[in-house]
């Protein structure tokens, strides 16, 4: 049995508790202002959104997970995560899915390293960032570095989807079509920003991070953000 | 069935999916020697209040230039400096680094006298522009730019540090534009990298990173869409509470049902809260894109208007 394989396929499954469905990544908020009414910009938008994950989120989930028993250094990225997310629904839905990532994993992982990470979160002294717990639970679960890579640059796309999907704005099986034609540049986003430090993280396209900052004016919305 | 990758990818430009990112380097490959400036300002005191700000440190060298006009605000208690370059735009290798400094109690307009243009880059080259700024505590630091015009196949590298204090407030303003518009010129530039710190009693509590290049799946020009300008303004610090605590609300409450979103000009704003303990905000982040600089300008002056009688006059006055 693949244990590595088995694992990603159930911290990705939609059933892994971790309210990550309850965001939109910006997507609503794109639809409600007119940015995003064609199959054409759509995918841009996602492009936008996975290429923002790859030079904003990668570097610390990398240097999270070369530092996972390094309990300082996490928390350093951690705060300094926190100083770069100033786009406040970015940061509300990073703290939310760190938080919930690291609380549901340690009921159902083992690991004892995690039930730790748990506590200081709970003792208010770590924020949760997603990108920062994130690297750390892959690298206690052993999973390679570009396995959590994909699995990171993935979710941000699959979340785009099936937000895309429950607005009523792509059917199911379209959604899907183009899920997969985006997939195809996962590995070139990966690539590009591997060597990419949490000095130089940044945001490649800026607008999809203004239209995302928007989410909490909008009347009615179905996500969090 | 579905068709193979790159008939799919239909997003690319149409350049290799391999080709490496443009390296850029660093100021350090500059083959023009540093153009330095500092301006250094103190507040002047009579019977214990502050009567006037005095600016005591001013140096420049070419090609930049700093001008300190007398007659442009109505008040002595707030300096206008004009940061200026000499042509009228910054060519490839230009480095311009800035320190300015504000003792306590001062108010301190930085501004420039036009949009910052940035010339296409030559060889390997790259223009840069650094700033750091030290504000104390009471003072106001006003820092309202211009917006940065990058030229066809411009590459451009700026880098903004501001060191605060308990007491210190900040108004910053950081904005660019797609190019030449009028000439048809829309986000034609090879690179545009932004970084803008701020550190609050040597905390690093905000940082801001954008870089604007073309992906192998997504050039700019088509990400950008119709929008021109793209903006931030960072409010920070005691002097500016009232006026952020009001575009929290103002920029930051739900629209009423059935609203008419203007999707021409998208504006948002973000509270800012320095300590996890407390729920205190310190300060706001407005951040905007918008098909016209007029727009950005309209909306950059209204939000920052109740500020002018500090600031002795309106520095957006024949800007647009």
């Amino acid at each position: 049995m693949n244990r590595k394989l088995v694992t990603i396929l159930q911290i990705s499954d939609s059933a892994f508790p971790t309210g990550g469905f309850s965001h939109s990544v910006g997507l609503e908020a794109a639809i409600k202002l007119g940015i995003v009414n064609t199959a054409k910009n759509f995918k841009q938008f996602t492009v936008q959104c996975m290429e923002n994950a790859g030079s904003f989120s990668l570097p610390y989930v990398t240097a999270a997970y070369h530092s996972y028993m390094d309990r300082d250094r996490l928390t350093d990225l951690d705060s300094r995560c926190q100083a770069c997310l100033n786009n406040h629904v970015a940061n509300r839905a990073s703290i939310r899915q760190g938080n919930s990532l690291i609380v549901t994993a340690a009921k159902i992982f083992p690991d004892e390293e995690i039930r730790q990470i748990e506590t200081l979160l709970d003792q208010d002294r770590l924020y949760g960032h997603y990108a920062v717990m994130f690297g750390f639970l892959s690298s206690v679960l052993q999973l390679d570095l570009h396995q959590a890579h994909q699995m990171f640059v993935f979710g941000v796309l699959r979340t785009i989807i099936a937000s895309a999907v429950r607005l009523g704005n792509v059917g199911a099986i379209e959604a899907q079509r183009i899920q997969f034609e985006l997939q195809q540049g996962v590995d070139n986003i990966i690539r590009r920003n591997l060597s990419r430090t949490v000095e130089e993280a940044c945001v490649t396209f800026p607008l999809v991070d203004i239209t995302q900052n928007t989410h909490d004016t909008m009347f009615a919305k179905l996500f969090h953000s | 069935m579905f068709s193979s990758t790159q008939k799919n990818m239909e997003l690319a430009s149409g350049k290799g999916e391999d080709k490496p990112e443009t390296v850029i380097k660093t100021e350090k490959s500059q083959s023009r020697p540093e153009a330095k400036g500092r301006a250094v300002f103190q507040p002047t005191r009579e019977n214990g209040q502050v009567v006037a700000v005095t600016n005591t440190v001013l140096q420049y060298t070419y090609p930049l230039k700093l001008l300190l006009p007398q007659n442009v605000s109505e008040t002595k208690t707030c300096q206008w400096l004009y940061v200026i370059t000499f042509g009228g735009g910054l060519v490839a290798g230009d480095n311009i680094q800035l320190d300015i400094e504000l003792a306590e109690e001062c108010t301190v307009v930085v501004t420039t006298q036009a949009s910052t243009k940035v010339f296409h880059r030559v060889d390997d080259l790259v223009t840069c522009q650094t700033v750091e700024a030290k504000v104390g505590a009471g003072s106001l630091l006003v820092f309202l730019p211009d917006p940065v015009v990058c030229y066809k196949d411009a590459a451009y590298r700026q880098k903004q540090v501001f060191h605060l204090k308990q007491g210190s407030s900040l108004v910053l303003l950081d904005w660019y534009t797609s190019g030449r518009i009028a000439r048809g010129e829309c986000w034609e530039f090879q690179s545009y990298h932004s970084t803008n710190s701020i550190h609050l009693d040597d905390r690093l509590v905000f940082r801001d990173v954008v870089h604007l290049q073309d992906t192998p799946l997504l050039p700019v020009h088509q990400a950008m869409a119709q929008y021109n300008v793209v903006g931030m303004c960072v409010l920070i610090g005691p002097a500016l509470s009232n006026l952020y605590n009001k575009l929290l609300k103002e920029l930051g409450r739900s629209k009423p049902y059935g609203y008419k979103y203007n999707m021409e000009v998208v504006l948002s704003v973000s509270p800012l809260r320095f300590k996890k303990e407390e729920e205190e905000i310190h300060g706001a982040v407005v951040r905007v894109m918008a098909f016209t600089t007029t727009q950005v300008f309209t909306e950059m002056e209204r939000i920052l208007q109740e500020l002018f009688p500090r600031l002795g006059g309106n520095p957006f006055e024949n800007k647009y």
